[in-house]
């Protein structure tokens, strides 16, 4: 009994938290008007929601060839789901002719000298 | 105050001028003109002559056809009325005799179903008892299944179809689009593709192949088959997929499937019936070359859904292989 308790508690957390992110990136979706927007909470669903429901099934039924199978499903998830986003994000960006409406675009030079500034930053700090 | 150009060069007093005289013409290349009526009775003359040659030759073809097509279509129209109404007729009358929906002394509420379950896998040796059922008692009904595929894949051939030598401009046009929204060279999903499509492959052989021992089989596996040509067509265009997915192979491929399927299960059902003896025997349950048929049954219409599923990809994407 204890044992079960011990395997089903922590299991019932995974579970719940990743219907909680399920249910946010849900809602995100809905909520959220522009597409690039829309695709974060996609993604965060997908992948971290995905995997916290499928933790909280393989420590419920222990180590077996079906967890083995979910894990597999996870890892097809995080390869596949990126790919997707990023080829949404793509076309939107090289389609969109009023892209700067909805969010700011900085030229590649800019962002070059601010992530070699955030670099510099980093590396005199520690 | 001398003038230095005498002769208005460029201006518009010039161009008047120079109409004055026939030399300019304001509308050149500007307006459509018609043509001096020479020039037009000419055009028209020579229109008429090629309507008459191409209306001789025609009539030439159609006047003799028509003496032999004009009687049988008449008798067509009529046996086609006649047809359906006999097929409505038999329906409704076979309809009839059916026992009523959910009629707990009707066979398929009891007997075939237990007999399934209970015998299934004494007599198919499948024991997947879904597989058994659906390519061993009913592999008929399956096969219908694989053909209405394949007239899916006909239907939308001719009516998606580019055709590149009769309308060069709308094959570029085509092209173009297609160019403008492929992916192209994209090394993220290139990458992926390469890890993500052998898998695919592999796992629809797999679920093909194990099509009487475990859940899947031919519509599934072929469906996986399928999904992991599609990536790898979007992943690296057309030309890579095309070298070795052409409308031969394709056409080669279903047609043979469908061929070897109706073939085998004929053979089945005549010997089947018949009591006759036959060398397709259940084998031993759970090994992968059991099962008598259903292994090679399932590659078929593994073949065709996975062919099928290609072609739809191609003819919506851009009509043509």
């Amino acid at each position: 009994m204890s044992f079960s308790l011990v395997r089903f508690l922590p299991a019932a957390a995974l579970i719940t938290a990743g219907i909680a992110v399920m249910a946010v990136s849900t809602l995100g979706i809905f909520r959220i008007r522009y597409v690039l927007n829309r695709l974060h909470a996609a993604a965060m669903g997908d992948s971290l929601g995905l995997f916290l429901v499928v933790l909280g099934l393989v420590v419920l039924y222990g180590w077996s060839f079906a967890s083995a199978k979910l894990l597999v499903i996870v890892a097809l998830f995080w390869l596949a789901s990126p790919v997707c986003s990023h080829l949404l994000a793509f076309l939107e960006t090289s389609t969109n002719d009023e892209l700067a409406k909805n969010c700011r675009i900085l030229p590649l030079s800019q962002l070059e000298a601010q992530q070699a500034e955030e670099t510099e930053e980093g590396g005199r700090e520690p | 105050m001398s003038r230095r150009d005498p002769k208005y060069t460029g201006s518009p007093w010039e161009h008047f001028a120079q109409w004055r005289r026939g030399e300019y013409d304001p509308s050149a290349g500007r307006l459509e003109t018609r043509p001096p009526e020479t020039e037009r009775r000419a055009d028209r003359e020579a229109a008429l002559l090629r309507s008459y040659v191409r209306a001789d030759r025609r009539d030439e073809y159609t006047l003799g056809l028509a003496k032999r097509i004009g009687g049988f279509n008449r008798i067509y129209r009529a046996l086609a009325v006649v047809l359906a109404l006999f097929l409505t007729v038999l329906l409704l009358v076979t309809v009839s005799y059916l026992p009523a929906f959910g009629d707990i002394s009707a066979p398929e509420n009891n007997e075939v179903a237990q007999r399934y379950i209970e015998k299934g896998l004494e007599e198919t040796g499948a024991v997947n008892i879904v597989a058994g059922m659906i390519l061993d008692y009913r592999a008929f009904d399956t096969f219908g299944e694989s053909c209405v595929l394949f007239v899916a894949m006909c239907c939308v051939l001719l009516l998606l179809r580019v055709d590149k030598e009769a309308d060069p401009h709308s094959q570029a046009v085509e092209d173009m689009s297609d160019r403008f929204f492929e992916p192209h060279h994209n090394t993220i999903l290139q990458m992926a593709a390469r890890i993500l499509t052998p898998l695919s492959v592999i796992f629809g052989i797999y679920v093909v192949l194990n099509g009487h021992i475990s859940p899947g089989g031919g519509f599934s596996g072929g469906a996986i088959i399928g999904t992991g040509l599609i990536l790898y067509l979007t992943a690296f265009g057309f030309a890579r997929t095309g070298a070795f997915m052409t409308e031969r192979l394709i056409k080669t491929l279903t047609v043979s499937a469908l061929t070897f399927y109706c073939f085998a299960k004929s053979y089945s059902f005549y010997t089947g019936a018949n009591h006759l003896p036959s060398f397709i025997t259940p084998g031993v349950p759970g090994a992968i070359l059991s099962a008598g048929l259903i292994v090679y049954l399932n590659v078929c219409v593994g073949i065709v859904v996975a062919c099928t599923m290609y072609t739809f990809y191609t003819m919506f994407r851009k009509g043509g292989f």
